[in-house]
This record gives structure tokens, C-alpha cells and sequence, in this order.
């Protein structure tokens, strides 16, 4: 492909976003008059479309030299006002074009998978136009040239995610679970603009392009506005607050677990695999800045991993196997964001991670789906168990994503894992062995809670009632389930040590941040066999404790928990009571005050001032008797004082 | 070519004020009282006419000029220096627009009244035209003159249509701003006497003068507290929430979407230009009520019961935005003022149909009418809640992001701490909207008398679809509005830079000249005592020359 | 006609003028009866026309004279008004004793 050629194709990517915008606005206007499997076709249809865009423009892409792989291309002005100048364009580079894949690609699989899934819902085709929108949001996330489109796509990716959540509306708790969500995304989005705004009062612009040279120039390379330490570490942090909240990082995370009152594909695609990745998007984008300043990235990376610990111990008190999962994805998580917060060789391993994780996660929810569509939604696992010889496609499908998750070769969470972990370790900033440490730790939590659901759930006694008929899924459920295990399977390739395709592949985007390149050396041969054990040892505690659990034993583990403590670690820590308690509770009696205040204090002040003046009125009424011939009186001793004061003062002047 | 030919002396203004009015008698001394249909119908025709007149002005304006344009010049009480003088220019372009843009669909959205429709159509088309004059106005007396006939037929709208507990609204509208308007009769009547050469209202004139400070001051203040109480500023707004909850929806779409712009244009046209040393110094106490308004009225939105009440106190939020984007005094902050007015103007009044459709349905906009659930049985209606709802939560896309955006990025540039606080009405947008929409639509149908509504009929979609579909054009090119406003604001943001330089809260003599190639007419710079004296003699020459 | 050419004297006139307001003023006040008070008002109002006309012509400015016929015309105006509102009155109550119109007070 000529140079030529090329960039004409990558002119076009905008049209990946507008395909799916186009197909959502179709299918949410026709709503119901679009009939079933229509509906599906068109939203499904669209989005593989895009996906073959996309592989299009990737490949148009890879045709250029790897030092002109950053093409940068404006459709329109698109708020001019004054000195505030915002540009809609977008910027395809190897970052945004791995995005756009891991986005149309996924969605595409998970697209076909709800074609079965939600099939005979009433409101079949809305969900696909939501879901549509979702994917054109997330496009136009990672497709934007400056950080003002970026936050469009952020907000709408939320405002899509709330839409899905509550998607089965008629349930108060999915609808709760959607504000929630949304809610806690918009404390986030606070902080996110609040850094814009920083960003602009110091550079002058949103642009990637001139922040980012500002940011180099105050490394001291290159022309622009220097950015004063403090101010770069405010606005790193702030960015932070936008992150937690979008990706469900310590202390914004709590929306995340609820969000799984969304149809399952939703979970997989929104609360797995791609939007809650756009805080990792956005710290790999915005690296110049994070450059700047140790502290930020320092409080990033624990922020990340710590996290990552965190979670992975929530998820081994769960019972439910998408709450599991939810408090897997926040786990995981923290270890991208771990990633991209220490930089160098992370933003690679972090990178590699999310396309990792994106196929994994995606597989093992999309396993739990299809468990909850043959059990009519139970996913307690106290009523689960032994279903690997009803579902063998399933079972064996999730039994994949689950080694792939605990870090077991040669799937591919095991090489990005241990990308991220190896990156944490070897990194030149001191605290880099700490953070190596705890997630250490948190991959040998990760394996257990995996395998423990696996156990609890396919293997050992049936524990369900005689009521549930399980079954396997139909083909249009275990292909795209297929698909996303191959990928997991083969994704390790990418970035093999010695090898690194990816590395050299970012190295456009990162350059001299993205670190060097990992050699084969007796180092990291140590450190990925560090990984795999405390992998594999998390794997055969969790089958020496739970693989034949009996069904007596599975119930009354729901009698053996114990309070106090047990109890609290069981509930997430409470976090949820201490919300209530510690935010909503007392926010509401703010707004109950306030409310009075409002009626009581400022109203009837002002009406009472009214009231006085009224007051005053009646006593001065008195004096309006009705009488003719007192008005007639009154009138002509006016006249007369008048006249008098005219004759007094000689009449002069007048 | 040959229409901007033919447009560049075209009288818009006089067109957009008296076709409705004109519309008005007409319709109301022709069309028998008993056939309020046929008003109905008319009325909707003629402010349509009068939206094809806005068309025609926005495609004739002349994007790059920051000067008044169809300038329309006429004496009418030369011993008093007022003229009839019209004029548009950037701020004052769109808020004509919305004007004509919300009225026909206010006419359209009401045919299901049935107490004295003529009368109802005549009184909104006559309120269609004194708003214009509102906008068209660039002589301070027309101006109250219009300002003023906007108060009778809202007062009667409210006072005869409206709910229940009507007439106390009525009367608390009135009163409130009729106390405004108190404060600014007297601020235009001084003003126009204490100017430089013989007394004229004309701003363009007025303008010139560089008032002493102290004059400044108290100028500033009348106009500015008489405008305040329009917009409403926290805590000038108790007046609000009664007019919306028990005004008709075509009396809320109106309030929301126009009578509370008249208020920020007062502020834009008049307040800073005029007395800009005045206005300078008013910054942190104007831009501080801004934000308080911005957080306090989300916070008491929240315990709201009734949806129009509801959504009164997010306007008033919302409009919080806009004074202190004005106040900024940047050019991307009064931008972003004027356009979040636009964007308010939208979606609020959307919103205010959208609870007119229930309540015309049901007879209620508690939110314990609805009761939840109302979803499933308008799901149209609800999807399109839904996005005005995002909308007005200022969902980015859509038209209020770009306004929010505007006046908190050219507020931050000044003023950080009070942008960031600005800031957290994002959040709080978020929460109020979207719980009341849960507790409208969510969850199952609890309301038996819900169960058989039907979904939005052709009219009415035909009233809230050309909103929304400016809500979303607004929201990805509002490039094409922003160019149109930026020269207008863009002078009168350096105008107010040049006239306040150098003055530090102090009284400094005034600058002799002007780069803006406007001629300023100040005599050889009197020092402050002599500038009291001279203050003096004016006052007693002026109360000499009224009295005989 | 050479009372036509030289200006009389005005201050005859004036005192005529005066003592006639003055009747009009005091009847207006103790008098009851609507259509007497009425009578009265016009009493005051010729006053004022015989001192507008004698200005007029001491003075030889015709403002005078034109000014009355502005009186003139305002003052039927007003006592057609006065008389319709008068004659309602008198229909409901028979009486026409401006003591007891006092039903319009604040």
C-alpha cells in the first residue's frame, strides 16, 4: 500500500464511530417498530462493519513506517469561543487503534452472543441501539484529538452504561444500580474536568498535541509553556479522580460490583471489557504529563495496585458469580492501572493487559451468562455445582478464561500479567518492588477466587433445585465464547519476551517513555516463574479446598458465616452502609435543609416584607373614607398651602 | 447576493415585534370568542410568519460584524431624547431566534385549552411581541417599555390558565419583578440625565460617557438588582418556583425559555458596558451569587415533590451558570453565558412540555402521580424525557454541555476556586435528573390511573421533536451560533478591558482616547471633586429642565 | 368698537372670576346632593374660563381663549360621564347624596 493510499484511509476512521452513531440512532428511533431478529442484524451488522473499518485502517496503518504511524486528522471546528478553541478531530495511532480493535472486535463477539441472549426481550432492538451507542461512544473515547473530545466520549460511555444497567427498568434495583453507577462516574467526571480545566488555564489548550509539548518542553526538550511541578501533579491527580471513577479504582469503585444488574453481555462488554479500560486509556494517553511528576504516578501505582489486593480479596468472599467477576475486573484493573502509573516498560504491559483482559473477561462472562440463561439467572453458587457434564462447551470454555485470568501459561493473562508484574519489578523508582510484592500477592488471590467459583460452580455435587433445567446454550452463544478463547489463547504471542511486538508497536506513541524492551534474561525468567507458581498454587488450593464440594456443604456454608468480622469481609466491607451513613444519608438532610430554608427562611422573608408593606397599606387606606367631600377637602387645602408657599416665596423661580 | 441585498435595510426587529402584535388585535377584534380553534389556529400561523422572519434575520446577519445591524432609527419623544431604536447584533441574535423559534410550538403545544383559547392565543402573541422588542431594543427607555408589557400577559397567563394555587403566584411574579423593574426605571431615568451631552436613552450614545465611579456604583446596582431578580439570582428567586409550578406550559416553556434571558440580556447590554468600572469591581460578589445559585438550587431541587417544581430549581441552577459565565467577563466566558442561555432556553422549556404532556393527561406533576413506571406504557415519551433529561444533566453532545463548558473554562482562567465549586453542579446535575426520572418512569407501574395512558400523539411530538433536534445540532456544531456571537462579545469584553485599565478599585482620570475607533466625548479630565460638582450641577439642570 | 381695540382693565373680571370659584368650592363642600356638586364644578370651572379669557385678552395672547375651549369641551366630556355614572347610581339607590358613594374606599 502506498504512503499515499494509506493516509487516505486513515482519513476515513471517523467513519467506524459514525457507522455505529448511525445504526444507534436507526434502531433507538424504530424502537419496537423494528421487528426481532432485524433489530439484531442491523446493530450486530453495523458493528461488524465497523470492526472490518477498523481492520482496515489497522492494517493502513501498519503500511507506514513506524515513525509516521501518528496521523492526526480534523473534521471540523468545534466550539470556537474566544481564547477556548476545541477542535473535532481525531488521532489514530498504534494506542487508539488497539482501543478501536479491542472495542469492535469484542463488541463484535459480544454483539453475536446477545443476538441469542436477549433474544425474545420486548425491548429487543433498544438494546441493541444502546448498545450501539456504547460502541460509537467508545470509539469517539479513543478516537478524540484532545482531551475535550476524549471527555465527550468519557461521558457518554457513562451515560450508555447507565442506560444498560437499568436496561431491565421495571426491576427498582437495576435502575438504582444504573444511577448509582452513574453517579459515582460523575464524581469522577468532576475531578476529570476540573483537570481540563487546569490543563487550559496553564497550556492554553486541550490539544493533545500542545499539552504534550508542554509537557516535553518542561522536561526540556522541545518548544511550549512549561508546566510548574505542582500544577502537573494537581493535574495528574486530578485526572486520577476522572480514572477511579471510570475504570473502579479505590476509592470510586463501588458502583462497579452493583453494575451487574445489566444483561450479562452488557456486563461483558462495558463493566469488563472495554469502557471501564478508559482510565488506562487515558493515563497511557496523557504519559508526557504523568512524566512530570513522580508523586502522581507514584500515588497512581499504588492507587492500581493497591486495588488490585483489595478486590481480589472481595471476590473471595462472594458468592454470586458475576459479583466475583465484577470484583475481578476492579482487580485487574488496579494491575493496568498499576502499570501505566509506574510507566517505562508498564504502559506496554499495561496495554497488553486490557487487550488480555478484554478477551478473558469477556469469555468468562459471557460463561457466567450463559450459566444464568440455562438456569433462569440463579448464579449463587451455593445452588450451582456440577454443571460441567450438563454444559460441557460452557464449563470447558470457562475453565479456559479461568486459567487464563490466574496466570497459568501459555494463556495469555499469564504473559501480560507477568508483563505488568516484571514491569513493576524492574523499574528504576524505588517503590516499584513494593507494588511488585502486593501483586504478587493478589495473583495468588486472583487463582483462588477464580478457581474457587469454577469449583464451586461445575464441579462437585448438583446443588440445584429439580425446578431448573439447565442446558447447554445454543451455537450463537458458545461461538462468540469460542472466539474469545482462541483469542486468550493465542494473544500472548503479541508481546513475548525477546520478541515484544507490541512494545516495538507502541513505541510510536510512548517513545522514549515506553521504556526498553524485555530480553530473555535470567531476571525474567525468575520473575515469570514466580507468577506461574503463585498461579498454580492458587489453583490447587482452591481444588484442594472446594472441587468436591458436597451439596450439604455448599449450603451451609451460608449458615457458617460467621458475624462480625466474617460478616463484614462477606459484604464487601460494608462500604456500601458506610456510603449510606457517611454520604447519602447526611447529603439528604443537606438538601432537607436547605428545601426549608428555602420555603421557610428565604420565602417568607421576602413575603414578609410584602406583608409589611401590605400592613402599611391598610393603615394608610384610613385615610381613603370614600367621601367626596373629605377628598374634596383635603384637595383644596392642598391647592392652598400650595398657592400659599408659591405667594410666600414671591413666585420667583417658578 | 440579491437577498442580502434585499435584507440590509429590511426592519426585522419592527417586523418580529409588531407581526404578532398586529396578529394579535387582529385575531383578537375578528375571530368571535367563541371560536377559540380558529385563533388557535391563526395565532399558530402568525407566529409561525413571524419564525420565518427569524429565519430570513439569521441568514441576513452578517457573521463578522461585532456592530448593530438593521438598524432601525426613528425620533419619538425628541424633548427627551428617546428614539425608536432597534438594532441586533450577536447577543441579542439568538435570544430573537429562540424567541421565535419557542412560540409557535408554545401555541402548538396548548390547543387542548379550553377556557378562552382566543384570549390565551392573543395574549402569547402579544407577549411574542414585546419580548422581541425586549431583544430588538438598543434605546434604554424602549427597552423598559417592553420590559415592563412582558409582566401583563404572563400575569394574566399564569393568573387565569394556571393551577390552583394560581393567583398567589400571579401576584408574587408580579410584585417581585415589578420591585425589579422599580429599581431599574429609576437607574434608566438617571442614567439617561447624568450622560454626557443632551439627555438621550440611547445606549449607543450613553455609552460614550465614562461615568464617575461612585455614579458608576449606583447605577451599576440599580440596573443590575433589577435585572437580578429576572434571572433569578439566589436569593432574589423565590418568585420562580410558584410562577412554573402553577403557570400553564406554555407559560413555563415562556418563563424558562425566554422571560428569564431578558434578565441576563439586561446584564450583557446594559450593566457591564455602561458602568464597566462598576461592573469590574461587582465581579467577585456577582460571580460568588452565581455559584451559590448553582449549588443551592440543585440542592433544594432534590427534595422537590413536584417535577415542575423540580425542574424551576434546576433553571435556576442552570441559570447560575450563565451569570457567572457573563461575569468572568472573558470572551469564551460571556460566549459560553449567552450560549448556555440558548441551551437553558432548549431544554428547559423542553422539559416544561414534557411535564405539560403528563399533566394534560393526568391533571397532576407530582412526582406521586407519576408514581414510577410510567415507562412502560409511554415509551416514547419517557425515551424522550430521557434525553432532555441528559441534556439538561449536561451530557456532552448535547447543547447544555457546551454552554456549561464554556462558562466554567472562562471562569477558571480567573477564578479557579469558584469554577471548581461551578464544577460540582455537574454532579449534582447528574443525581437530580436522573433520580427523578427514576421516580417517573422506573421500576414497575404502581399508579393505577397511569395504566392506560396512551404515548405522545402526533401533535405533541411535533412539538418537543424540533427541540430535541436542536438540542443535538446544537450540541455537535455550535460553531455556527459561536462565530455569530463572538465579534458582539468579543468588543464589549475589550471595551471593558480598555475602560477599566490601569483602575485598581480606585478612581483614575478617565482615558482621552480609544482604540476601538469609538470617539469618546469626555471633557479634559476633571479630578474627582470637580467631577462631584459637575455631578451636581447636572442633577439640579436636569430636575429644571422636567419640571415646567 | 373701541372696547375692542384697547385692553379693559382686567381686575374686574378677576374678582368676578374669584368670588365665582369660590361660591363653586364652598357649595362643593357643603352641599350633598351629587347633581348640586356637580353644578358647583362647573361654577369653578367657568371661574377658571372667565380669568383664562380676561388674561387672554389684557395680555393679547389668544393661548387664553383656545385654552378654554379646551376646558369646555373636557368639562362636557366630564359631565356626560359624570351624569351616565350619576344616573346608575340613582337607579339603584333613589338617592342621589354623595354621603353615601362611599362604597370605593382602600
Amino acid at each position: 500500500m502506498s504512503k499515499e493510499a494509506a493516509e487516505n484511509i486513515l482519513e476515513l476512521a471517523w467513519i467506524v464511530p459514525l457507522i455505529c452513531l448511525v445504526s444507534a440512532g436507526v434502531l433507538t428511533t424504530l424502537g419496537r417498530k423494528l421487528k426481532e431478529p432485524w433489530g439484531g442484524v442491523v446493530g450486530v451488522g453495523a458493528v461488524g462493519v465497523a470492526f472490518l473499518v477498523t481492520v482496515v485502517v489497522f492494517a493502513a496503518l501498519l503500511s507506514l513506517p513506524a515513525d509516521q504511524r501518528v496521523f492526526e486528522h480534523v473534521l471540523f471546528e468545534w466550539i470556537p469561543a474566544g481564547g477556548f478553541r476545541i477542535e473535532a478531530g481525531f488521532l489514530v495511532d498504534p494506542l487508539s487503534i488497539l482501543w478501536m480493535l479491542l472495542v469492535t472486535g469484542v463488541g463484535f463477539v459480544i454483539h453475536v452472543y446477545s443476538l441469542g441472549y436477549i433474544a425474545g426481550d420486548e425491548r429487543y432492538t433498544t438494546f441493541f441501539g444502546q448498545m450501539n451507542l456504547f460502541v460509537a461512544s467508545m470509539l469517539i473515547l479513543v478516537l478524540g484529538n484532545n482531551f475535550l473530545v476524549l471527555f465527550v466520549g468519557w461521558e457518554l460511555v457513562g451515560a450508555c452504561s447507565y442506560l444498560l444497567i437499568g436496561f431491565w427498568f421495571k426491576k427498582i434495583e437495576n435502575s438504582s444500580a444504573g444511577n448509582k453507577a452513574f453517579f459515582a462516574n460523575r464524581v469522577g467526571d468532576f475531578g476529570f474536568l476540573v483537570g481540563l480545566m487546569l490543563i487550559f488555564a496553564t497550556v492554553g489548550s486541550l490539544d493533545f498535541d500542545t499539552v504534550f509539548g508542554a509537557a516535553y518542553a518542561s522536561l526540556g526538550g522541545g518548544a511550549g509553556v512549561p508546566i510548574a511541578l505542582g500544577t502537573a501533579t494537581a493535574i495528574c491527580l486530578l485526572l486520577l479522580v476522572g480514572v477511579t471513577g471510570k475504570s473502579a479504582q479505590v476509592p470510586l469503585y463501588v458502583w462497579l460490583a452493583d453494575a451487574m444488574a445489566g444483561p450479562t453481555p452488557v456486563s461483558a462488554l462495558i463493566h469488563a471489557a472495554t469502557m471501564v479500560t478508559a482510565g488506562v486509556y487515558l493515563i497511557s494517553r496523557a504519559h508526557p504529563l504523568f512524566a512530570l511528576s513522580e508523586v502522581s504516578r507514584a500515588i497512581v501505582t499504588f492507587v492500581g495496585i493497591g486495588t488490585a489486593f483489595y478486590a481480589a480479596t472481595i471476590a473471595l468472599g462472594q458468592y454470586r458469580v458475576k459479583r466475583v467477576l465484577a470484583y475481578s475486573t476492579i482487580s485487574q484493573l488496579g494491575y493496568m492501572i498499576a502499570a501505566v502509573g509506574i510507566g517505562g516498560a508498564g504502559y506496554a504491559a499495561g496495554v497488553f493487559h486490557v487487550i488480555s483482559h478484554g478477551f478473558f473477561k469477556a469469555l468468562l462472562f459471557l460463561g457466567a451468562g450463559s450459566l444464568m440463561h440455562a438456569m433462569h439467572g440463579e448464579e449463587d453458587m451455593r445452588r450451582l455445582g456440577g454443571l460441567r457434564k450438563v454444559m460441557p462447551w460452557t464449563a470447558g470454555l470457562f475453565l479456559v478464561g479461568g486459567l487464563s485470568i490466574s496466570g497459568i501459561i501459555p494463556f495469555s493473562g499469564f504473559w501480560s500479567k507477568d508483563a505488568i508484574l516484571g514491569a513493576l519489578y524492574e523499574s528504576p523508582e524505588s517503590w516499584g518492588k513494593i507494588a511488585w510484592g502486593i501483586g504478587l500477592a493478589a495473583a495468588f488471590l486472583t487463582a483462588l477466587y477464580m478457581f474457587r467459583t469454577y469449583f464451586l460452580t461445575f464441579t462437585g455435587d448438583r446443588s440445584w433445585g429439580d425446578e431448573a433445567h439447565p442446558h447447554e446454550s445454543p451455537w450463537v452463544m458458545v461461538i462468540p465464547m469460542l472466539v474469545l478463547a482462541v483469542g486468550t489463547t493465542l494473544w500472548g504471542l503479541a508481546d513475548l519476551p525477546g520478541s515484544q511486538w507490541l512494545h516495538g508497536f507502541l513505541e510510536p506513541t510512548f517513545g522514549v517513555f515506553g521504556g526498553e524492551a524485555e530480553r530473555w534474561t535470567g531476571e525474567v525468567v525468575l520473575l515469570l516463574t514466580a507468577g506461574l507458581l503463585v498461579g498454580v498454587l492458587g489453583v490447587a488450593t482452591a481444588y484442594a479446598v472446594w472441587s468436591r464440594a458436597t451439596r450439604e456443604r455448599r449450603i451451609s456454608f451460608g449458615e457458617r458465616i460467621p458475624a462480625g468480622a466474617g460478616m463484614f469481609w462477606r459484604k464487601a466491607y460494608d462500604v456500601d452502609a458506610a456510603l449510606e451513613y457517611g454520604v447519602r444519608r447526611p447529603g439528604w438532610e443537606l438538601t432537607g435543609v436547605l428545601a426549608t430554608v428555602d420555603e421557610d427562611a428565604i420565602d417568607r422573608t421576602v413575603m414578609g416584607i410584602g406583608g409589611g408593606a401590605k400592613r402599611a397599606g391598610r393603615q394608610l387606606a384610613r385615610l381613603q373614607n370614600g367621601s367626596v367631600r373629605v377628598y374634596a377637602s383635603v384637595f383644596l387645602g392642598g391647592v392652598v398651602l400650595i398657592a400659599a408657599y408659591v405667594i410666600v416665596r414671591g413666585g420667583a423661580g417658578l | 447576493m440579491t437577498l442580502a441585498a434585499a435584507s440590509s435595510d429590511m426592519p426585522f426587529v419592527t417586523l418580529l415585534v409588531f407581526i404578532p402584535i398586529v396578529g394579535a388585535v387582529l385575531i383578537g377584534l375578528l375571530v368571535p370568542s367563541r371560536r377559540g380553534d380558529l385563533a388557535h389556529v391563526l395565532g399558530v400561523g402568525v407566529s409561525l410568519l413571524n419564525l420565518a422572519i427569524v429565519i430570513w434575520l439569521l441568514v441576513a446577519f452578517d457573521a463578522d460584524s461585532a456592530k448593530f445591524q438593521f438598524v432601525e432609527r426613528s425620533s419619538w419623544i425628541p424633548e427627551l431624547g428617546i428614539g425608536y431604536l432597534m438594532g441586533v447584533d450577536g447577543v441579542s441574535l439568538f435570544l430573537l431566534a429562540l424567541t421565535g423559534f419557542l412560540f409557535p410550538l408554545m401555541l402548538l403545544g396548548s390547543y387542548h385549552i379550553r377556557r378562552r383559547l382566543k384570549h390565551f392565543t392573543v395574549l402569547v402573541l402579544f407577549l411574542e411581541g414585546v419580548q422581541m422588542g425586549v431583544f430588538g431594543a438598543t434605546d434604554l427607555f424602549l427597552f423598559f417599555i417592553f420590559w415592563e408589557l412582558t409582566l401583563v400577559p404572563v400575569y394574566f397567563l399564569i393568573g387565569y390558565w394556571g393551577g390552583p394555587d394560581r393567583i398567589r403566584a400571579a401576584v408574587k411574579f408580579f410584585i417581585f419583578t415589578a420591585l425589579g423593574s422599580a429599581f431599574l426605571l429609576a437607574a434608566i431615568v438617571a442614567t439617561g440625565f447624568l450622560a454626557d451631552g443632551p439627555v438621550s436613552f440611547n445606549i449607543n450614545e450613553i455609552i460614550k460617557t465614562d461615568f464617575p465611579l461612585w455614579t458608576q456604583r449606583i447605577l451599576f446596582w440599580g440596573f443590575t438588582i433589577g435585572f437580578l431578580f429576572k434571572v433569578p439570582v439566589v436569593p432574589f428567586h423565590s418568585w420562580l418556583p410558584d410562577a412554573h409550578t402553577e403557570a400553564p406550559t406554555a407559560g413555563s416553556a415562556d418563563l424558562a425559555g425566554v422571560l428569564l434571558k431578558i434578565g441576563v440580556f439586561g446584564l450583557i447590554r446594559f450593566s457591564i458596558p455602561l458602568f464597566p468600572r462598576a461592573a469590574v469591581e461587582a465581579v467577585p460578589i456577582l460571580i460568588a451569587l452565581g455559584v451559590v445559585g448553582i449549588v443551592y438550587a440543585a440542592l433544594v431541587a432534590m427534595r422537590q415533590d413536584d417535577a415542575k417544581r423540580l425542574i424551576a430549581y434546576t433553571s435556576i441552577s442552570h441559570m447560575g451558570f450563565v451569570v457567572m459565565g457573563l461575569f468572568a467577563l472573558t470572551t469564551t466566558g460571556v460566549q459560553g453565558s449567552i450560549f448556555q442561555m440558548l441551551a437553558h432556553g432548549l431544554t428547559t422549556a423542553g422539559l416544561f412540555f414534557l411535564v405539560g404532556f403528563f399533566y394534560d393527561r393526568r391533571h397532576s406533576h407530582e412526582i406521586a402521580a407519576f408514581g414510577g413506571g410510567v415507562r412502560t406504557v409511554m415509551p416514547v415519551y419517557a425515551g424522550v424525557f430521557l434525553f432532555m433529561a441528559f441534556a439538561s444533566a449536561g451530557l456532552p453532545g448535547l447543547t447544555n454541555f457546551v454552554g456549561e463548558a464554556l462558562t466554567l473554562f472562562g471562569t477558571f482562567v480567573g477564578h479557579r476556586w469558584f469554577a471548581i465549586v461551578a464544577a460540582t453542579g455537574v454532579i449534582l446535575a447528574g443525581i437530580y435528573m436522573l433520580w427523578l426520572y427514576q421516580r417517573l418512569f422506573n421500576g414497575e407501574l404502581t399508579v393505577e390511573e397511569n395504566r392506560g395512558l396512551k404515548d405522545l400523539n402526533a401533535r405533541e411530538l411535533a412539538v418537543i421533536v424540533p427541540i430535541a433536534v436542536l438540542v443535538l445540532a446544537l450540541g455537535i456544531y455550535p460553531k455556527w451560533v459561536l462565530e455569530r456571537i463572538e465579534p458582539s462579545v468579543d468588543r464589549i469584553v475589550t471595551e471593558v478591558e480598555r475602560k477599566t485599565e490601569g483602575t485598581d478599585q480606585e478612581y483614575v482620570q478617565p482615558e482621552q482616547t480609544s482604540p476601538g475607533g469609538i470617539e469618546v466625548e469626555t471633557a479634559p479630565a476633571p479630578s474627582e471633586a470637580e467631577h462631584d460638582e459637575a455631578e451636581d450641577e447636572a442633577l439640579s439642570g436636569t430636575g429644571g429642565e422636567v419640571s415646567p | 368698537m373701541e372696547f375692542l381695540q384697547t385692553p379693559p382693565d382686567p381686575d374686574a373680571y378677576i374678582v368676578l372670576a374669584v368670588f365665582l370659584f369660590s361660591i363653586g368650592a364652598v357649595g362643593f363642600l357643603v352641599r350633598r346632593n351629587a347633581i348640586v356638586m356637580f353644578m358647583c364644578i362647573e361654577l369653578m370651572l367657568n371661574a377658571v374660563n372667565l380669568s383664562l379669557v380676561s388674561f387672554g385678552r389684557a395680555l393679547s395672547d389668544l393661548s387664553g381663549q383656545i385654552l378654554v375651549f379646551f376646558v369646555l369641551v373636557v368639562a362636557a366630556a366630564e359631565v356626560m360621564v359624570g351624569l351616565a355614572i350619576l344616573v346608575a347610581i340613582f337607579r339603584r339607590r333613589a338617592r342621589a347624596s354623595a354621603d353615601d358613594m362611599s362604597s370605593l374606599k382602600g
